[in-house]
């Protein structure tokens, strides 16, 4: 006991406790409090940093927005919607095209409907002949595919045939893209009509319906330009021919007659 | 080697007994000035970590409650936002198709413009915008010959393949496969 006390008087035991206690409250507080708090502050400041990023991002968009006619955009949308309905309207489609086919010199002759989920069942002739195999007139579609598009389904083309002369076929397919329902067209078959002069044509039209219209990111800039406004009048300038259903009167003594 | 309490081996102590405590004193105290200084270093740095990880921990609640606040403001302009945005989807919509379409009236136009007197087409057929095949009546060889290359001279087309060139009682029957150029 005498010789322990003896050893921890002795000035190296003291100064090597004292470097040893240094060195471990240093490590402690290396190890709990510099590391930590580096760590979190680095952590921290880019966080900052990145927050402060997209508070910049979403302060000029909102300028942006702002500067933007909400009434005008609204009146724009819903002209530019009607253009591409919500769900693929073939009736209409047929209705306006034959109004389209009438002004430009063509007589619609056929047509049929089908969706692109299913087979199509109207082979097209080689020679692009307009064979239809459902014919119809004065607008509508066959009974076997009316049933068909009286129900939402998206994507659905029409195969619509005409006659008439080889210019006014020229005139029609510019025509279609003045009428106020656009529709891709994907497949043109012309075929020479039996001793006449004039034309076959078969058009295969995709219906093109609106995307979806989607939420709006805060973060990403939504500007609308002099230009945008421009290419919008372009397409609105452009459309000449529109349809409305037929307002006869209805309920007949004899529906058969 | 006192330390290890090994009596067998020390050492020559030169330094005269009454120095030995005053020596002692200044290594001691050495020792401690050295010690606390290197704490009091550690201490100052973690201080000032903790300091600067406070002061940026309060920015950046401040930033994020900003960005909160614009966001708020921004869900009472979203709905002009995304119609502004699906009004130019429908507008690049809507061209993309009108150019696509347009491409069949041009390549009707370019047909229109190679077929030569003595030659009238009995079909043709467009699919896949730049995918043509014609079926023409051609009343000589040299009628043909002609049709055919003012079709290869045409720049409008690509490609053009002569699959076949039957000779009837009274003209030639050719079918031709052409590629445009798409634009």
């Amino acid at each position: 006991m005498k010789n322990l006390k003896k050893f921890f008087k002795q000035t190296i035991v003291i100064v090597s406790i004292e470097i040893a206690v240094a060195i471990f409250l240093c490590v402690i507080i290396f190890l709990f409090v510099v590391v930590p708090n580096f760590n979190s502050w680095r952590s921290n400041s880019s966080s900052r940093e990145e927050t402060a990023q997209r508070l910049e991002r979403v302060e000029r968009n909102l300028q942006s927005v702002a500067s933007i006619d909400a009434e005008k955009i609204k009146v724009l949308s819903e002209q530019l919607q009607k253009l591409l309905s919500d769900q693929a309207d073939p009736l209409r489609f047929l209705n306006l095209l034959e109004v389209v086919a009438k002004s430009s010199g063509m007589e619609l002759s056929a047509a049929q409907v089908t969706t692109q989920s299913q087979p199509s069942v109207a082979p097209s002739a080689p020679t692009g002949a307009a064979a239809p195999q459902t014919p119809v007139s004065d607008g509508a579609s066959s009974p076997a595919q009316s049933g068909a598009s009286a129900v939402a389904v998206p994507n659905q083309s029409v195969k619509i045939s005409f006659s008439g002369s080889f210019s006014n076929l020229l005139r029609l397919l510019t025509n279609v893209d003045k009428a106020d329902m656009v529709s891709l067209i994907k497949s043109v078959s012309v075929s020479k009509t039996q001793g006449e002069s004039g034309v076959s044509l078969a058009v295969t039209f995709d219906l093109i319906t609106a995307t979806a219209a989607g939420t709006a990111n805060a973060e990403t800039l939504t500007a609308f330009t002099f230009e945008d406004e421009s290419a919008i009048g372009n397409i609105l300038s452009n459309i000449e021919f529109t349809s409305s259903p037929a307002k006869n009167s209805v309920g007949r003594s004899n529906p058969f007659d | 080697m006192l330390f290890f309490g090994k009596k067998d081996q020390k050492g020559i102590d030169l330094i005269p007994e009454g120095e030995k405590p005053l020596k002692d004193t200044k290594i001691k105290f050495f020792a401690t000035v050295a010690s606390v200084a290197a704490v009091g270093v550690f201490i100052v740095v973690g201080a000032i970590l903790v300091f600067l990880n406070f002061a940026e921990g309060r920015l950046l609640a401040q930033t994020s409650e900003q960005l909160d606040s614009r966001l708020g403001e921004w869900q009472q302009v979203a709905t002009t936002a995304a119609q502004v945005n699906s009004t130019k989807a429908a507008t690049t919509q809507i061209n993309d198709v009108w150019t696509s379409n347009q491409l069949f009236t041009k390549s009707l136009r370019e047909v229109r413009s190679v077929v030569p007197k003595g030659a009238s087409l009995t079909s043709l057929s467009i699919a896949g915008v730049n995918t043509l095949t014609l079926q023409a009546e051609v009343s000589s060889a040299a009628v043909v010959e002609q049709l055919v290359n003012n079709l290869r001279k045409n720049e409008f087309f690509v490609s053009v393949d002569l699959d076949s060139v039957v000779r009837s009682s009274d003209s030639y029957v050719l079918n031709v496969g052409l590629t445009t150029r798409g634009k």
